[in-house]
């Protein structure tokens, strides 16, 4: 009988080598694949892009959406690009957000954020954008805390995933029991869209609890 | 090695794609927080700007009613039967002809100017631009209308006025051209401080 270990005639120590190396090259392949930056469901394109239009998808490349938006992106090491569009306040922010391993080398149009984020500054953003990602999801959000740089001052997170976890929507808006204001009466709200399941931190790109800001902030709840 | 062993190998190096840096999330963090503050900052400054903004009536602008108190240096000046004190770098522009006619000039460094003459003038006439206050006090033993006004248009005009009355008299009347508010209220001063001679108001009898 013809084996194939009469043709390599290979030794049991090679054998269990080429085993190994396999092995890892299929499961760093497999790694790979599972962190690499996704597309979002329909439903969070949707919500995103009715605030950015079509131009603007998770997982598309930075080409295709600057060239799409006409507005150049800036690259923020770090962290992914940022560009400043008008809205009805004349002032927004749109970050496309690349995934961890890709934000810390040199800007590349090729690019493909694994999340996408807008802020503003517009009378009652939140209300609104709460009432319709509520609605699109049929559920209540979970809620969590963003702790800033500044001492005593705080985001508050709330976010909504797709039930196999899929991708999502979170809300950011400055929490009220601020120790300092940038102006009174003003609140910067954000839509993060993302890819994959919500991962705290890394997802949201900051010092994330899954607690109430009033909690981090010493008013217990 | 075993097969077990190449198993344990590669769950390990899928930890590793999977496990966080937290040196590089603080990283991403750091930048995202500076990218929320520089925003923040951005959108207070563009609404401040936004904001309307209060009248052009200037801060400090006095009153026809006030007896504004100034810090520059006050000279005594007199001119036929009219005193008063003005601002120091003001000087009489009269030839001795133009004041025998009654009318008394004098100009500041800054083209300021005060005239005092005898007239028939009514109130609230003699500039084109806003009324900002009015009021009616004694000056000089008369009854005088002082007028307020803002008339700037190409440069800056801040008008003090006061007609003096007494009756059967003809008026005397007070006109002052501010080039700044800060003047305005040094002319307010000034005008406080007329005194007209009571030969010069007899001559000044309206004949019935």
């Amino acid at each position: 009988m013809f084996t194939a270990h009469d043709l390599f005639g290979f030794s049991t120590r090679t054998r269990a080598a080429l085993a190994l190396v396999m092995l890892s090259v299929v499961s760093a392949t497999l790694g790979y694949l599972w962190a690499s930056p996704a597309t979002a469901p329909a439903r969070v394109q949707r919500i995103l892009q009715k605030y950015t239009g079509p131009a603007i998808a998770v997982g598309a490349s930075v080409r295709e959406m600057s060239t799409s938006l006409g507005t150049p992106f800036e690259f923020v090491p770090h962290l992914g690009y940022v560009a400043h569009v008008g809205d009805s306040t004349g002032v927004s922010e749109l970050r496309l957000l690349l995934p961890r391993g890709k934000r810390a080398g040199r800007p590349n149009d090729a690019d493909r954020p694994d999340a996408v984020e807008i802020l503003t500054t517009s009378d009652g953003a939140f209300n609104t954008l709460a009432v319709e990602v509520s609605a699109a999801f049929r559920d209540p959000p979970r809620e969590g805390c963003l702790t800033m740089s500044q001492p005593g001052t705080y985001r508050e997170v709330r976010y909504w995933q797709t039930p196999l976890h899929f991708g999502g929507i979170a809300l950011t808006n400055d929490y009220g029991g601020n120790g300092s204001v940038v102006r009174p009466g003003m609140v910067v709200t954000g839509l993060l869209a993302f890819a994959g399941r919500f991962n705290g931190g890394e997802t949201m790109r900051g010092n994330y609890s899954p607690q109430p800001c009033a909690v981090l902030a010493g008013l217990g709840q | 090695m075993s097969a077990m062993g190449g198993r344990v190998l590669a769950l390990l190096l899928i930890a590793q794609a999977c496990t966080p840096n937290p040196r590089e999330l603080a990283r991403a963090a750091r930048a995202s927080d500076s990218l929320t503050i520089v925003f923040a900052d951005s959108a207070a400054r563009r609404a401040l700007a936004a904001e309307p903004r209060a009248p052009t009536v200037p801060e400090h602008t006095p009153h026809a009613c006030d007896e504004p108190a100034t810090s520059v240096a006050f000279l005594a000046l007199w001119s036929g039967a009219l005193s008063l004190t003005l601002p120091a770098d003001f000087t009489p522009i009269d030839t001795a002809r133009v004041a025998s006619h009654g009318i008394h000039r004098w100009l500041g460094a800054d083209k300021s100017t005060v005239v005092v003459r005898r007239d028939g003038a009514t109130y609230h006439s003699g500039w084109t631009g806003s009324l900002t206050s009015e009021c009616t006090v004694d000056i000089a033993g008369a009854r005088a209308h002082i007028d307020l006004a803002d008339a700037t248009v190409d440069v800056p005009d801040y008008v003090v006025r006061a007609v003096l009355e007494r009756p059967r008299m003809l008026p005397f009347v007070f006109e002052g051209h501010a080039r700044s508010v800060r003047r305005q209220a040094e002319l307010l001063r000034a005008l406080r401080s007329l005194s007209i001679a009571e030969s010069a108001w007899i001559r000044s009898v309206v004949l019935e």
